[in-house]
Parts: C-alpha cells; structure tokens; sequence
C-alpha cells in the first residue's frame, strides 16, 4: 500500500493525538499530587512538594488497605482458578450434557452487580458473613466467573484434540491428563486470567463498599474515599493515592506483559 | 466381543460425565447462589414495601409516573449507544494505527492500558478536576481559545458529554488493543487480492476487514454496553447525577438510592429495570449478529 | 526460565494464597477482633475487661480530619474504663457517609451495637428504623442541671420521638456564617469594619466589591444537598417559608421558595454577584478554596469546619483549636440580611437498640460529655450550655458563632427523608438556575414528584 507523505503526517498525529488523550488526565492528576494547595490554575504548581505522598504513606489506613486489597485479589484469584479451570476444561473437552452451560454463561455479566449486592448483604448477614473477608472474597470470586471462563474457554478451544487422544492411547486417565498434560499448554490462558482478575479485584469497589463497611478491613479503593470527607474532596492526597495505588496491578502487567497481551489478544510476541 | 468393548465405551462416557459434572459443580453453586439466586430475591423485594408489607406493582408505577423517571432512561440509553459508537469506532481507527510495527508500539501498549489500570472512582475525579470551572485546565485553554467562559460540568448537555468522553477514555484504549489484535489476524493476502481487483481502501475495509473483525466489534460492544448500562462510579464522582437530573443514568440513580438513600426496595425495582434493559440490548445485538451472518453467506 | 519451573512459581503462589485464604477463613469472622491501642492500654487494670462495650464512630485516627477528635474518644474511652475497670472498650470506625446506613441495615440483620453516633441529617430516618433505643430512664438519673445544659437547645424536640421519648443526644454542632475578606473591602472603599446588614445592602456591597477577578458574594448552587443547605434555605426561611410543612410535605415551591430561587438567579445573571461555576464542583472547589484564595470579597456557608485551614492560610488564629485568642486576621465573619438563620447540623450520640447493656453505654456517653475530656475538642461546637461559659469560648471572635448557633435550624427536623429532599430542592435550583427554566413551574414540578413519592399521604 502506498503511504502519502499526507497519510504519514496524519497518522503521527493521530497517535500523538491519542497519546496525548490517554495521558492528559493521569499527567493532570499527577500534578495535582505534587503540588501544595488544592487550588492552584498554573500548569506547573506554584510550589512542588512530595509531602502528599509522604501523607499517605505514612497513613495507617494506606497501609491497611494494600494490604487487605493484596490478600483478597490474590485469594479470590486463587479460588477463581480453583473453579473455573477444571469447569471449563468439563465444558470444553468432555462431552456430556454440562457443556450446554456455555451459551447462557456469556449472558450473565450482564446482571447488574449493583442489584444483587442489595439481596447479597442480606443473604451473607443470615449466614454470618456480612463485614468479613471470607464472604467478599466469595462474592467477588463469584462475579467474576462468567467473564474469566469466557476468556479461558479461548484457551482450551484452541488446543488441538490430537495432544489428548495421544495421551489417551497411552493410557492415560482422565485427570491425569488434564494435569500433565492440559495444565501446562494452557500457562498463557491462566496467566491473562490472573491478571485480569487481580486486577478486577484490585480496583472493584462496589462490592467491598456494600459488603464491608468496617475500615479495619477496607480495600484500596476504599481506602481512597477516605480522602473524601463530608464536605469536599482533598484532591491532591487523593490523586497521590490513586497513583500510589496504580503501582502494584502495573507493576504485574509490566513483568507479564508479553504474555498477556498474547493471551489476550491473540498476537504473537515477537 | 464388539457388545464388551461397546459396553466399555459405555462406562467411560459415563465416567466422563460424572467426572464433567463434578468439576462444574462448584462454579455452578457458586454462580446460581451467589449470582442467579440474589436475582429473584431483588425481584421479591421490589415488590414489598420497607415496612415488608406486600406493595405489588407500587414501586413501577411510581417510576412510571415520574418525569425523572423518563429523563433517568433517556439518559441511560444515549450514553450507552454514543459510548459504544464512539469507542467502536474510534478504537477501529486507532487500531489501524497501533498495528503499524516499529519501536515505539512496545512503549505504547503499556501507557495505553494505563486508564484500564485506573480504578473509576480515581479517573472522575480526575475528569472532575480536569474540567474544574475554576482551576481546571480545559475550561482555562477554552477561555485562551475562544475568551469566553465554558465550564462543562455546570451545564446540561455538556455535562454529559463530559460524562461520555471520560468513558471513552476508559474504554478506549482496551478497545483499540483488541481491535489491533484482530486486525493482525488478518491474512494480508486478502488486501492484497482486493487491491488487484482494484477495490479502493474503503471497500477493502466494509468487505474485507469489517466482516474479519466481526466477533470482535461483538465482543467490545458487549463489554462496553455492560460497564456503562451498570456503571454509576464512571458518573457520580464526576457529576453526582447533576446538574440537576441531567446525568443521572439508571445505573446512577440505582447506586444513590440504594447506596445514599438505602431504600432498598425501591433500588430492587430500578435494578429490575435495568435488568430488563439489560436482556433487551443482549437481545437485540444477538439478532444483529445473526442477521449479519446470515448476509455473510450470500 | 523452563516450562516447568514457571509452572511450578505459578503452583507456588496459588498454593500460598489458597493456605492464607484457609487460615482467614479460620479465624474470628468478624473483622472487629483487633482491639485499638486506647483500649488496650486501659486493660491493665488488675481486672482485665471482662465486659465489652462497642462504640461505632466515624473518627478514623489515621486521617487529619479524624485525628482531633479521636483524642477526645480516647480521654473519654480511659475515664470510663478507669471508673468501670469490669469492662473494656472496642471502637468500630465508618465513614461518615456510610455509617448510618450501616447502622440501619446492621439493626434489620440483628447485628448489634452498643454505643453509637448518628448524623442529625438522618437521625429521624434512624428513629423510624427503629433502631435506636429510649434514653428516657437513663437521661431522667441525670441531675436537673445536667439535663438542662442539654435541654436548652432549640431543637431539643427533634431528638424526641413522636411519644416524647429521647433517643439521642447531640455532641457536636456545625454551623456556618457569612465571611468577607477585610482587605478586599478596603480596596473597594467599603470600611473592614461594618460588613452589609440588610438584604439590599448586602446586594450593594457585593455589587460594589465584584471586579474583575473578585466575585463580592460566593456561594454554592451545585449538585448535592449543600445547595439546600448553604444557599437555598437561609433565604428561603428569610422570606417566611421552610422546605417542609405541618404534615410533612414539601412546600419549598411556596412563594417564599421562588423568591428566594429567585434571587439566587438574579445573584448570578442580574446583579453578576456571583460566578456562574457556582454551579458546579464541590464544597471545596466553590466555596473553600476560592475564599481562601480571594476570589471571593464575601462567601456565605463558610463553617466552622474548615477552621484549620482558615488557620492554616492565616485568616484567623486560636481557633481551630478553641481558645480565648481566638482572632480574625484580615477576615471577619457576619451573619445577614438581619435575622436570617443558618443551617446547623452535627452528630448525636444513641444507644442502640439491640444493645445488651445500654446503662454502660449511657456511663460512657457521660464520660465523653465531662467538661475537661468533652473541651479537648470534637471537632465542632460543643452541645453543653456550660461549655460556652468556659474561658476558650469567651472573646468576641465566638460571638458570631454563637448567633448562628442560637438561630440555627435544621433542614427538615423529623423528617425521614431528608437527603431525597436536599437532593430534590437542589436538582429543582439547578434547574432552574442553569436550565433558565420558569421558576415556579419548575418548583412545584420538583415538589409534587418528591411529595408523591415520600409526601406525608404515602406513609
């Protein structure tokens, strides 16, 4: 195809374009975060200072909450793995009457999750689990499987029948199969759906704002409504704790990173 | 001999089943208790009063007769349908141009999943102080511009512009990666036929790279439509639903009233509502694929 | 890195998370085990605590604005624990806008509380709920001095219920006043000293002080309940009306509610006193920050709460933490057009209704009203008459206040619906301010929608 000079021109400044549009409101509020007053219109603050930072680092709640956040995405994407691998793998690979579930489960994310946390809280208080971790990590788990399943289903779907069949004529048992052979051939698969639901549970914050109002247990997206008080919003503490709070999914996507674009998006890592 | 091995298959088929049945079981008890089972109790409590006497119908007719009511589901399905269209389409240009290899896509992947990695409530208020009437940066470069004062958030239409452009923003970026990733799947050969028969960019694109990229418009529409018909943390931090009612989508007014309000009962019938929704836009873009389908095969 | 060892990194990790989910799940379900530091500190009695009493509060220590009175809770928590040493005390924190909603969906799943604090904006909404308990008994042990230093405020009948029992007795007030900016007076030739009285002086006086980068009176007309609260109400209630009627209805459409909507509009598009962004953002953005940056020459619903920054930017001095110096800078506070009132809002101390042992939760409710704990500051006015006799509140700086306070109201007292209304009334101004509708029709729109769905007839 036969690029213009024209063409060129446009497409760089699309993307400059583009760029400029995805980090005009993180480069905006990482100013704000570095700057002393809440109100200041210059585009570089009138005084620098990292003491907003310093603020909430040294915030007990901070602290409270990354750490609490850490544990429920780790465990609910443990238990979500522990779910839904062997399910999809059902659905996919074994032929009996379950795999019909497919078609209806792709319907299900759309559920307002807002609706059901209504009837949820009363549902986890009759069976003492209201203000705990244990009943949020499950709801949080739990609305996650249709959308992750729909993700590894891709996985399994594209693996070829033949690596099964062979292992079958080896004699190989069902689960054994599944564990030496299926499991390994679908590390991509499991790695995009740990970081697709760390960082869904990472940053959720309906559901551990309906489930658990005590701030000893908070999440770290709770923990940056705690900038916001009866009045007014400090919105310099709260833009450094957004950014604060950014690191650590980044940082996970950073390190798996080919991985997972491949997984999810299907393109070869180069 | 053929009856014992027969037989043999037998058993295995219904050991595999067992087996298959066994490993779905937790995902469905966890799915219908914790996600199906809360429906028809949201269902049952939007029918009730809060003093839990039977109300019926009460809370519908209520909504039904209210002219917020109509301006909360106006709203909800403009925002839906303008975030889709624009994120569809602005992602398709974009993707074009994220395919291009060269050095700079692998610094450009991360930083544009960055909004992805923003939690909402963090990005509206950083719209929210982006368009600051006062000290935001867009009405101050409006104001440079063209000299007189605009402040988005304090008028009517344009707040829900505001509204729209921070989801997009959100969206976006995920949109175009997945649309790029589609587009590379695409066999070159086919621009390269098409471009021999002597068809312009633009049939080259309605004809080869549309229909190819089908499944994955599907797929982002789909997610789309799903974060912004349920989403009130996009909105409330933004705009708080206002001015006045007019960004007050049925997501939002369903996180006030359950939420600020705790009416729950009232909530239950707006979720019904929505739910409905909901089912109607799964419906109509099941028929539009389909349809689609079926003109492919012509 | 083999295929295997990432397998067995990836094994690792699932397996960790999994064992800490375990042991979670293992441990005391509710998330109130940790005992906060006051309380432990007082359990080395020779009797450690034997009996609990919860106190559920929204003063987090780690935030600032949480940390000041939370000393308060401490001084109060260790007196009583030292006059009670059978028992100890846990403190459970939310966040103010969540706290009496979780309270009330606490009570209907028979999760108890002992002590607690109410927000008086919901405090009729809790009363309904019927989760707070009858303080009568308790209050009437009080001497006639002790229930007299409470029972002088003007909406004392609010914490009452429709049988006149008590159910709650507030511990702190908000209050707001106008403040105006003395060096912008003087630069516009006004004299520092005499800010506007009347209704149209104050008109003037703005009119007079609007330049090009000052607006001469600010206030905030944005989406929320403080339009309600800050612009709407004081004049509302100055031309004789008030949100609610005898029944319960709304009746903020009277023709006092189009005045004062009204001359909220004529603020903003015919006098030009005030901005048009006074529409939008956020108490912080339109009412705080610009007042403090002087922009504003007189900024109404400025509160007592943003003290510390009004100190902070050297407005005024001694008063964030209460004291007899307490001076104005180059500000001053006023209170106008002549006899118009201010909201006043603030929290209240109950007694839950599933609490087991509310004659301890009323001891430490008293331990927290003793004068040398109750002045190391809640964070607002104090609630007992003998306060304000005390030393720090002395000095013509509290004088103003004081006014506010004595003629402050609440928005819409034994309502149970009081944040629809605010919401209602602001959606109804905006409306009608940004959309240019017409005012009364638009008004009465806002009323006869809100009172068909929360009006008296639907109870």
């Amino acid at each position: 195809m036969n690029k213009s000079k024209g063409y060129r021109y446009f497409v760089w400044f699309f993307r400059i374009f583009l760029l400029a549009f995805v980090l005009a409101p993180l480069l905006w509020g990482m100013r704000t975060s570095f700057s002393l007053t809440n109100y200041d219109p210059r585009i570089i603050p009138k005084e620098v200072t990292i003491q907003n930072y310093i603020a909430v680092l040294h915030n007990e709640a901070f602290y409270t909450s990354v750490l609490n956040s850490i544990f429920y995405s780790a465990v609910s994407v443990a238990l979500l793995l522990l779910i839904i691998v062997p399910a999809v793998y059902a659905m996919t690979r074994i032929r009996f009457g379950g795999s019909r579930i497919q078609s209806p489960l792709l319907v299900l994310p759309l559920l307002p999750i807002t609706v059901l946390l209504i009837p949820l809280t009363r549902m986890l208080n009759l069976a003492g689990l209201y203000n705990t971790r244990l009943g949020m990590i499950l709801v949080m788990t739990a609305f996650q499987i249709p959308f992750s399943c729909w993700l590894l289903k891709g996985f399994f779907e594209v693996l070829p029948r033949s690596l099964e069949d062979a292992a079958y004529i080896d004699g190989c048992s069902r689960i054994k199969c599944f564990f030496l052979i299926m499991l390994p051939n679908i590390r991509m698969g499991i790695i995009t759906t740990i970081i697709q639901s760390f960082v869904y549970s990472w940053l959720n914050y309906l559901i551990p704002y309906a489930l658990i109002p005590d701030r000893k247990l908070m999440s770290v997206s709770q923990m940056l409504l705690t900038f916001q008080g009866q009045y007014g919003t400090d919105l310099k503490l709260l833009t450094a704790a957004s950014l604060l709070m950014a690191i650590p999914p980044l940082l996970l996507f950073l390190v798996f990173q080919k991985s997972f674009i491949a997984g999810m998006f299907g393109i070869e890592s180069k | 001999m053929k009856a014992k091995k027969h037989s043999k298959k037998k058993i295995r088929i219904k050991r595999d089943a067992l087996l298959g049945y066994l490993m779905i079981t937790p995902m469905l008890a966890a799915i219908g208790l914790l996600m199906i089972y809360p429906v028809f109790t949201g269902i049952r409590m939007s029918l009730f009063d809060p003093q839990d006497q039977w109300a019926g119908l009460q809370n519908y007719r209520m909504l039904f007769s209210e002219s917020r009511f109509v301006t909360n589901i106006i709203l909800t399905l403009l925002y839906t349908l303008i975030a889709v269209c624009l994120t569809v389409s602005l992602g398709l240009i974009a993707a074009h141009l994220v395919t291009e290899k060269g050095r700079f896509v692998h610094v450009l992947r991360p930083l544009l999943f960055l909004p992805w990695l923003i939690p909402s409530i963090a990005s509206s208020i950083f719209f929210r102080a982006l368009f600051d009437a006062n000290a935001g940066p867009v009405p101050g470069i409006v104001k440079a511009i063209t000299g007189s004062t605009f402040i988005p958030l304090a008028d009517e239409h344009f707040s829900m512009l505001a509204v729209v452009i921070h989801e997009v923003w959100r969206s976006l970026p995920f949109a175009m990666l997945f649309l790029a990733a589609g587009l590379t799947a695409i066999p070159g050969y086919l621009y390269e036929a098409a471009a021999l028969d002597s068809a312009g960019k633009w049939k080259q694109f309605t004809c080869i790279t549309l229909p190819c990229l089908k499944s994955h418009i599907f797929i982002i529409t789909l997610m789309v439509t799903n974060g912004t018909l349920q989403d009130s943390q996009s909105i409330y931090p933004l705009t708080f639903g206002g001015p006045g009612y007019s960004t007050e989508t049925v997501g939002v007014r369903l996180f006030k009233t359950a939420f600020l309000y705790f009416e729950v009962n009232f909530a239950s019938a707006l979720g019904v509502i929505l739910l409905a929704i909901a089912a109607i836009f799964m419906l109509g873009y099941h028929k539009a694929m389909n349809m689609k389908e079926e003109v492919s095969y012509e | 890195m083999s295929q295997t060892s990432r397998k067995q990194r990836i094994a690792l990790l699932l397996a960790a998370a999994l064992a800490a989910g375990a042991m979670s799940g293992c441990g005391a379900p509710r998330g109130n085990d940790a005992a906060p530091a006051g309380s432990e500190a007082s359990s080395d009695a020779p009797k450690p605590g034997s009996k609990v009493i919860r106190i559920a509060h929204t003063y987090d220590p780690n935030s600032e604005s949480g940390k000041g009175p939370h000393e308060w809770l401490e001084a109060g928590i260790a007196r009583f624990v030292e006059e009670n040493p059978e028992y100890r005390v846990e403190e459970e924190y939310y966040g103010m806008n969540e706290i009496d909603n979780k309270l009330m969906s606490d009570y209907k799943a028979g999760i108890s509380h002992d002590l607690i604090t109410v927000n008086t904006a919901q405090f009729a909404e809790q009363v309904a709920s019927g989760g707070l308990k009858d303080m009568s008994p308790y209050f009437e042990g009080l001497s006639k001095e002790e229930q007299e230093d409470f029972t002088w405020l003007s909406d004392w009948d609010s914490y009452l219920d429709s049988e006149g029992k008590l159910r709650g007795i507030p511990y702190t007030l908000h209050t707001r006043v106008i403040a105006y900016n003395k060096d912008l007076f003087e630069a516009a030739g006004l004299d520092p000293d005499t800010p506007p009285q009347t209704m149209e002086e104050l008109i003037e006086y703005a009119q007079k002080l609007t330049t090009d980068d000052v607006w001469g009176y600010g206030t905030f007309i944005g989406a929320g309940r403080a339009t309600a609260e800050i612009a709407f109400s004081p004049y509302l209630w100055y031309f004789g009306g008030d949100l609610l009627d005898e029944e319960g209805n709304a009746d903020f459409a009277s023709e006092a509610g189009v005045q004062a909507a009204q001359f909220l509009y004529d603020l903003i598009y015919k006098y030009k006193v005030t901005p048009e962004w006074a529409v939008s953002g956020d108490y912080f953005t339109t009412i705080r920050d610009p007042f403090l940056n002087g922009q504003y020459a007189m900024c109404d619903g400025v509160g007592n709460f943003i003290f510390d920054e009004l100190e902070r930017a050297g407005m005024i001095s001694g008063a964030a933490t209460p004291s007899r110096e307490a001076a104005t800078n180059n500000i001053g506070f006023f209170l106008a057009p002549e006899n118009s009132s201010r909201y006043v809002n603030g929290w209240a101390f109950s007694i839950a209704e599933s609490c087991e042992d509310p004659e301890a939760a009323f001891k430490l409710m008293m331990c927290l009203y003793e004068p040398d704990i109750y002045q190391i500051g809640v964070g607002g006015f104090p609630v007992r008459k003998s306060m304000y006799d005390q030393d720090i509140y002395q000095g013509e700086f509290w004088d103003v206040w004081k006014e506010s306070l004595a003629a402050g109201r609440a928005l819409a007292p034994k309502s149970t619906t009081a944040l629809q209304l605010c919401d209602a009334v602001a959606a109804a101004i905006q409306d009608c301010i940004i959309g240019k509708q017409p005012i009364q029709e638009t008004l009465t729109r806002y009323e006869q929608e809100y009172n068909n769905q929360y009006g008296a007839g639907t109870h």
